[in-house]
């Protein structure tokens, strides 16, 4: 079960997405799922910004308003232990679109979704955090938030990427310096919920041109072990 | 209870019967009406999906399964019966769809009123 193949997992659990609205101009531009379809269907005119009705294999699976699905393509970026994420609005779009591949992320949206990932993991404070950077000099920025994850919490923190750059000493943090393809490739986080399996998630995504992302997020403990297992077998 | 007992009011050209304003009372029922202006017939499971996202749409927040759930519930034992006894509806015989009868243009634009005054941000 390699990245490649997560993906393909991930594509074929297959959602559709109904935007209800009096425009069918609302479906959203930049809102591009590979793995659901969207559709529209007619409101009566009355000015009311309309919803979307995400349903999966056993139907319906939440709605949402539009002016939240818009907010989710211009995400809010918070640091991990921003009290304003515990009550984000479009952290409920996570939870909605979780499983959904997306064919076209920014990094905005994926630093949104990786905050949200460390935001759990520094919230349940134990168990294991794995992280991908692609390149070893992108964690240059970030090692700030890491030696405090890693000093004031019990979590087990691995990073990984492209041997580029000489990490100082972080605590609790393990640096796998790699030299192959996939790990320059991929932007991944992957949390097990320490003994909660209820706050395990997971981000996966692949840099398909320079800036540009696909991949999904996922609260699915199975794929969220099934990534972690790979990573430990294959760059440890 | 029985429809002797009815009552009729005029709007406009038209007569509206009293049941059609007890239908007009409840806010799934007005929510599974509007989208019935567009739509001449809609599944059971969709009209749960609707008036669930829309009720919610003003409030921030997801609609979660469960609430939608609900919503269903409450439409195949309680909400459609209502709109089937004020004829504003017919269930097909498997009750997995709802139609819109006839409406008179007054009851259409009652229903439109009561549109545009609880979901309408501006005019339009």
């Amino acid at each position: 079960m390699n990245f490649d193949r997560l993906l393909s997992t991930v594509e074929r659990r297959r959602k559709t997405i109904a935007v209800y609205s009096s425009d069918a101009d609302d479906v959203a531009d930049g809102f591009e799922v590979r793995n659901a379809s969207v559709e529209h269907r007619r409101l009566p005119d009355a000015g009311s910004a309309g919803f979307a009705v995400v349903r999966d294999r056993d139907g319906f699976a939440g709605a949402i308003g539009l002016g939240e699905l818009e907010e989710f393509v211009e995400p809010p970026i918070y640091s991990p232990w921003d009290e304003a994420f515990l009550t984000a609005e479009y952290r409920t779009l996570f939870e909605l679109l979780d499983d959904s591949l997306f064919a076209s992320l920014d990094r905005r949206q994926l630093l949104a979704a990786t905050r949200e990932i460390e935001n759990r993991a520094w919230r349940v404070g134990r168990g294991t955090l794995q992280v991908g950077f692609q390149r070893l000099s992108i964690l240059e920025t970030q090692v700030g938030f890491y030696a405090r994850l890693g000093a004031e919490t019990a979590l087990d923190v691995h990073v990984y990427g492209r041997d580029d750059w000489d990490p100082p000493v972080i605590p609790n943090t393990t640096v796998h310096a790699e030299s192959g393809d996939e790990i320059g490739s991929f932007w991944f986080l992957a949390f097990d919920g320490g003994d909660d399996e209820t706050q395990a998630c997971a981000l996966l995504a692949r840099e398909r041109a320079p800036g540009e992302f696909s991949g999904f997020w996922t609260y699915d403990p199975q794929i969220v072990d099934e990534m972690m297992t790979y990573l430990r077998n294959t760059y440890d | 209870m029985g429809r002797g007992d009815r009552e009729t009011s005029g709007v406009g050209d038209g007569e509206i019967d009293d049941s059609v304003f007890y239908a007009l009372r409840n806010r799934r029922r007005r929510f599974a009406l509007y989208f019935l202006l567009e739509h001449e017939s809609v599944s059971l499971a969709e009209l749960a999906d609707v008036v669930t996202g829309w009720i919610r749409t003003g409030e921030y927040g997801m609609a979660t399964r469960a609430e939608r759930d609900g919503v269903y519930a409450s439409l195949v034992h309680r909400h459609v019966p209502v709109l089937e006894e004020a004829d504003l509806v017919e269930w097909s015989d498997d009750r997995e769809t709802v139609s819109r009868t006839n409406w008179p243009v007054s009851v259409s634009e009652l229903v439109r009123l009561a549109l545009t005054a609880e979901t309408g941000e501006d005019e339009s």
